[in-house]
């Protein structure tokens, strides 16, 4: 274990690694702070420019955008009450009333420390958890895995709030797209529509970045979204002071906890983590009044547990092979695509670059403090560019770097396709979480299906006689039965 | 009544009928294992009990879901500019069609003819840099 932790430090180490972490974090930034533009679009459109590099120089420039984006996020939430990304939408209850009362500086300063703050406890859980999981979920067959990814795609769809149908709906149009190709077990061509560049399935990275790249431009359009304009001379001290620090810690911790376990849940992100975070800081506080105007609490907590469901994601990413979030997602791709196959395996046959992961997230975690700190006035400048200038370079670094994946202009046509689709959807408030998420776990689903059916010879009792499976099976029918019957119980 | 949920469960369903159709083409297996058409089947039929209840939930839905489909006009108009781009892809130099296209998405867009034409030209050369010169992508 030693010895590999220090060859996954090495790796990290090298200076051409820690400048594409550098890149990266420097580049997640722009795209949290950008509102419209969140850590999924980034890593969606640069995650073909890691495929040139080696694993360890791709995976740090698309971590570093992962890290990056989301404490920049707080940045336009704190400075003109509109969240950069998902995550960061608690962010505004409290950053924004503090900006108000001149404290725009101190409001800056506590997201760019309490989110380092939740990314390092969540990156703790993954480096302390993650073995014993992978080590667990060895033991898992076909039938587990078979219940693993229905539990996932379920519960995706679960949390899509009152669009449980639609969630589910889009969870199964994922895995229809996932029958494109060749069958899993036996090599017949399916779906493919007479094309041979289908035969291997559709591209994963051009649906991404057709669907949370080229679709998010297309909303904006629709929406005839504005440029912003802020100013950001008159900010203020940023550090907190040590009485300040002694009513961020304890929220902030609490934060990084429930950011991280709700993080480890898959399709469940850092903006869910960072409402449930500061309900429960206002609930156990002294001074509830204070939350929603400006409260320092508040700020904290919803802060760490936005970034603290990075590392929960990665530990479900990591070691089940089932995305955490959206960006997760997007990183299994990468991690395909350099031959490595996210799930227990991973820590079995590449332990070392396991704790590359780890020393990566710690270091870009460390960096994205130090880019909150130094670059809140430059960052909060960069709100300044046009949108249709962004829209413009969104779509053509989209469809270059679709293209540049393998050469192939049915690429460009899967990544116009999705974006399409992404915009239709997205219009009718169907979640895409579950597309992708279907899309992914579909080979994985429809392969171990088959395998366990051939192993209780095409008999479905299997479902019940595996402890494990019938556990997924039954966590799988509550994550779909409950959210109706709230909102059931919840319409008049 | 939601018309939004009602064309979602209905395209929904038309794709999940498709489905179960096209996977009676596909070998269905030996005896009771499954073949390449057996998961298709199963993902259509979720899709169709899904779409049902979708449709059921759109006859009995009082709220307003819809929402406006807002610069639709933009929308498509920007869509068929990327779909002359990429038919046209592999046709002429690659720094003058998508000099071209960034230009006139620009003007789409809003931007004044002076900013599209140094945009475009400051895009182009980036993409060109890093992919073509960079990383050795065969952009022609």
């Amino acid at each position: 274990m030693g010895a590999d932790f220090l060859a996954g430090l090495h790796a990290t180490l090298q200076p051409s690694v820690l400048a594409f972490l550098l890149a990266g974090v420097a580049l997640g930034a722009v795209f949290g702070a950008l509102p419209g533009l969140t850590a999924t679009m980034g890593v969606a459109v640069l995650t073909p420019l890691s495929f040139w590099v080696s694993a360890e120089q791709g995976l740090a420039m698309l971590l570093g955008i992962y890290c990056g984006a989301l404490p920049a996020g707080g940045i336009p939430a704190i400075l003109i009450n509109v969240p950069g990304t998902p995550a960061s939408i608690a962010a505004c209850w409290d950053g924004y009333p503090l900006a108000q009362q001149g404290r725009a500086g101190l409001a800056l300063g506590v997201n760019a420390l309490l989110s380092a703050l939740g990314q390092l406890v969540s990156i703790l859980f993954l480096a302390v958890a993650a073995f014993p999981i992978a080590s667990f979920a060895l033991r898992f067959g076909p039938s587990e895995y078979f219940g693993l990814t229905l539990f996932g795609i379920s519960l995706m769809a679960g949390v899509s709030g009152r669009r449980v149908i639609p969630g589910l709906l889009a969870g199964m149009l994922g895995l229809a797209l996932s029958l494109v190709g060749l069958d899993p077990m036996t090599a017949y061509p399916r779906y493919n529509f007479g094309l041979s560049e289908f035969l291997d399935g559709i591209s994963f990275v051009p649906v991404m970045i057709g669907l949370f790249g080229v679709s998010e431009v297309l909303v904006q359009i629709s929406e005839r979204r504005e440029s912003l304009v802020v100013d950001a001379r008159g900010l203020g001290r940023i550090f907190p002071g040590v009485a300040e620090w002694k009513t961020l810690l304890p929220s902030g911790l609490a934060g990084a906890g429930i950011g991280t376990l709700v993080g480890a849940v898959p399709a469940a992100g850092g903006d869910i983590g960072s409402v449930i975070a500061w309900e429960q800081a206002r609930r156990f506080s002294k001074d509830k009044d204070e939350f929603g105007k400006g409260s320092l609490r508040g700020l904290s907590a919803s802060c760490a547990s936005s970034n603290a469901a990075i590392g929960g994601a990665m530990t479900t990413m990591l070691t089940l092979g089932i995305p955490g979030d959206a960006v997760s997602a997007i990183l299994i791709g990468a991690l395909l695509t350099h031959g490595l196959q996210p799930g227990p395996l991973l820590f079995r046959d590449h332990r070392p670059f396991v704790f590359t992961i780890v020393c990566l997230l710690v270091f870009a975690s460390l960096l994205t403090m130090l880019v909150g700190l130094v670059g809140a006035r430059p960052l909060a400048r960069v709100l300044k560019v046009p949108n249709s200038w962004l829209w413009t370079g969104i779509l053509l670094f989209g469809t270059v770097g679709s293209y540049a994946l393998n050469n192939a202009v049915v690429d460009l046509w899967a990544m116009f396709a999705a974006g399409v689709v992404g915009f239709v959807l997205r219009k009718a408030d169907v979640p895409l979480g579950p597309l992708v998420l279907g899309l992914i776990l579909g080979p994985m689903m429809e392969a171990n299906l088959r395998r366990a059916l051939i192993l209780s010879r095409g008999d479905w009792i299997f479902t019940l006689t595996q402890p494990i499976t019938l556990f997924f099976l039954v966590a799988t029918v509550a994550s779909v039965v409950l959210p109706l019957l709230r909102r059931r119980r919840a319409s008049p | 009544m939601s018309r939004r949920e009602l064309v979602l469960g209905a395209s929904f369903l038309a794709l999940g009928m498709g489905l179960v159709a096209s996977s009676y083409a596909l070998p269905s297996g030996l005896g009771r294992l499954p073949g390449p058409g057996f998961f298709p089947r199963v993902i259509g039929g979720v899709m169709v009990l899904l779409s049902l209840g979708l449709l059921g939930q759109a006859r009995r839905a009082t709220e307003p879901l819809r929402q406006g489909a807002g610069d639709l006009r933009t929308v498509l108009l920007v869509l068929g500019l990327l779909a002359l781009y990429l038919l046209g892809w592999g046709i002429g130099p690659f720094a003058v069609r998508t000099a071209l296209f960034l230009l006139l998405l620009l003007r789409l867009l809003g931007q004044p003819w002076r900013t599209g034409v140094t945009l475009s030209l400051s895009l182009t050369a980036v993409v060109i840099l890093a992919f073509r010169i960079g990383l050795r992508v065969p952009l022609e």
